[in-house]
């Protein structure tokens, strides 16, 4: 603390004037001030210093008194200091120093200090002092720097834009979002980013937002678009947060880039559509039969009691084949629900061994409906797939053929040829069936389609579970077909070992 | 009094129990069955009555239409009899339309609402109450 002894050395013409008494009562008021302060007489020299301040730059007690106020200077700086302090002798007022560049003192253990620093002049009797006080701006930049930060780390756009509707401010992410550097964007027009349709509109919107601002989110109910710098636009979200300064009124927007949550969601919206019309064809496959059998149901009834027994009985088998072909086809739209979550390892496939399978699995049938399987491999890529998944597209396809089978034809047979195609392991299952009326053919992979209503069973699931299998698969089919027969192609990709 | 009916509807089993309602409510309406609407419009088309060069045909006459059908399906058919109307090849102001569906999905009914000449719709079965029910609202007593 600077005492009310200490004696100052009295030098030069107004040392008359100070005496250490009248020193002490003036500084007296700021000796225990919250603020660093420190008072200086004309020469620069530190008449008095607060223990806040002896603090700050680590000097203990009096440690300072006497000295020259350059001490406390870095040493660049303490050259031309004793200039600007008689400059301000000369023409005093109360100011904050050098607003401008930044100031920094210098502790007592050489550390540099950014500061701010206040002045004043006090007239002790005859002679003019200089009052100072000293902010310590290292707790300040601390934050400022926390907050830069915040602002650089967002994972949004984050722009300042100022009464004008020019940019003041921006983040390194809103400089990506709108493909502008960062020099390239400020001072710029927020129109830049509105696009074109909107333009006129917008101007308005912001003059409004202006005129009455409170924290929003822009845009309620209207999906928001905004312009890159390359002419493209994509869907926004953007936040407003008004902001008063001593520089005047400021926009915060906080900008989120939504396209791939837009993307996300059609692609949902695409799913629930698919999903409704397969639960109506499904529900409407899964209803037409019982219908039927409801009604057969009533016709047994009244044959029973006219005592048709024959066409009862007819009536019952009737419904028995309805029942058991409505009980396959619950069981197919299961199959297909569980086909999308099956989840094995893919691996390069032994077509030999597929085929080998499949044949066993339709040995029976074959020998029933007196088909042949036969099988042509020539492919040397082999398959790198789930192999559960191809099974499934080729036991569809071979129960297809059998199913379709002409039974005018001498020898029916289902075939596997798989051969190599640039790139592609092609897999054919051809047979010499009925093939696919030339007009239906636009429709064969959708669900729930049959074209042989009276010929054959079945419930037109089949061919759009291939479909699908074949697209999970990331390979294509295809078909053709005449009344000689038809061929379904299968196109895997080829993936070497 | 309903004098013929027309079943326009792919599964036999689905005509039979029509028919066999039919039978039992209006004993002596004439029962003409289709397969699909290819096969009604050929009929319609030659039948006395219905074409304009053609005869009388025992009026009034309900048609009922299933949607899916093979070769031509109910939708198709209707609009292909609105199209012989408007050219005023058929008349079929005189007859009672109805869906003969499965489905009772707002979907099909919103679909079947949209055409003019469809006055009903009925979920299949074809029971003794709804066919009742179709003669009260579209054939004046005493068709029972």
């Amino acid at each position: 603390m600077a005492t009310e002894s200490s004696l100052l050395e009295t030098s030069e013409d107004d040392a008359g004037a100070l005496s250490d008494a009248a020193v002490g009562a003036a500084f007296a008021p700021f000796a225990n001030a919250p603020l660093a302060m420190v008072m200086v007489d004309r020469s620069g020299r530190i008449l008095r210093a607060n223990p806040k301040l002896e603090a700050l730059f680590g000097y203990g007690a009096d440690g300072l008194v006497g000295q020259s106020i350059t001490m406390l200077l870095p040493p660049g700086k303490r050259a031309d200091h004793d200039l600007f302090v008689s400059a301000y002798f000369d023409y005093p007022a109360t100011r904050q120093m050098s607003r401008r560049t930044d100031l920094a003192g210098q502790s007592a253990t050489g550390e540099l200090v950014p500061v701010e620093i206040g002045l004043t002049t006090l007239q002790i009797g005859d002679a003019l002092v200089a009052l100072a006080w000293v902010f310590d701006l290292r707790d300040r930049d601390h934050q400022d720097r926390q907050f830069e930060l915040m602002v650089e780390g967002s994972p949004n756009g984050i722009l300042l834009v100022d009464g004008d509707g020019k940019i003041a401010l921006c983040n390194e992410r809103a400089c990506e979002l709108f493909g502008y550097s960062r020099d390239e964007f400020l001072g710029k027009s927020i129109d830049v980013l509105v696009p074109k349709s909107i333009g006129p509109k917008h101007r308005v919107y912001r003059s409004n937002f202006q005129e009455a601002p409170r924290q929003r989110s822009m845009g309620r109910g209207r999906e928001l678009h905004a312009l890159r710098r390359d002419g493209a636009e994509f869907a926004v979200e953007i936040g407003l947060t008004p902001i008063e300064t001593p520089q005047g009124r400021f926009t915060a927007a906080t900008v989120i880039d939504i396209s791939a949550r837009k993307q996300t969601e059609a692609q949902l919206r695409q799913t629930n559509e698919e999903l409704l019309s397969f639960a109506y064809s499904a529900s409407h496959d899964l209803k037409a039969p019982l219908a039927t059998i409801c009604g057969l149901a009533d016709v047994v009834i009244e044959d029973l009691e006219t005592g048709d027994i024959d066409g009862a009985r007819s009536r019952v088998l009737d419904i028995q084949t309805k029942a058991s072909r409505l009980a396959a086809l619950v069981e197919s739209v299961l199959a297909l629900a569980r086909a999308d979550r099956v989840d094995t390892m893919s691996r390069h496939v032994a077509m030999a061994d597929v085929v080998a399978d499949l044949q066993v699995e339709f040995e029976t049938a074959c020998r029933r409906d007196k088909v042949r399987f036969q099988s042509d491999l020539r492919a040397q890529q082999e398959p790198f797939v789930e192999p559960e998944r191809l099974k499934l597209i080729l036991r569809n396809l071979v129960r297809n053929s059998l199913k379709y089978r002409n039974a005018l034809q001498p020898d029916p047979y289902v075939s596997i040829e798989t051969k190599d195609e640039h790139g592609w392991i092609s897999i054919e299952v051809r047979d010499n069936g009925l093939g696919i009326p030339e007009k239906n053919q636009g429709q064969v992979f959708q669900m729930f389609r049959r074209f042989h209503t009276e010929s054959a069973e079945g419930h037109g699931l089949g061919l759009a579970m291939v479909k699908k299998q074949v697209e999970y698969l990331e390979g294509k089919v295809s078909f053709t077909s005449n009344g000689d027969g038809t061929t379904f192609q299968i196109l895997l990709p080829a993936r070497g070992r | 009094m309903i004098q013929s009916v027309l079943i326009i509807d792919d599964q036999p089993s689905d005509r039979l129990v029509a028919a066999r309602v039919i039978g039992k409510l209006a004993p002596r309406a004439t029962v003409h069955e289709f397969a699909n609407g290819q096969e009604a419009l050929d009929f319609i088309q030659g039948a006395p009555g219905f074409h304009k060069q053609c005869g009388p045909f025992p009026p009034p006459t309900l048609a009922l239409v299933d949607i899916n059908m093979p070769i031509m399906d109910g939708f198709e058919f209707l609009e292909r009899l609105e199209a012989l109307a408007a050219g005023g090849e058929v008349q079929d102001s005189w007859f009672a339309i109805a869906m003969f569906t499965s489905s009772s999905n707002p979907r099909d009914r919103a679909r079947a609402a949209a055409v003019a000449c469809i006055k009903d719709y009925v979920v299949k079965p074809l029971t003794v109450a709804n066919f009742e029910e179709l003669l009260r609202k579209h054939f004046r007593p005493p068709n029972l």
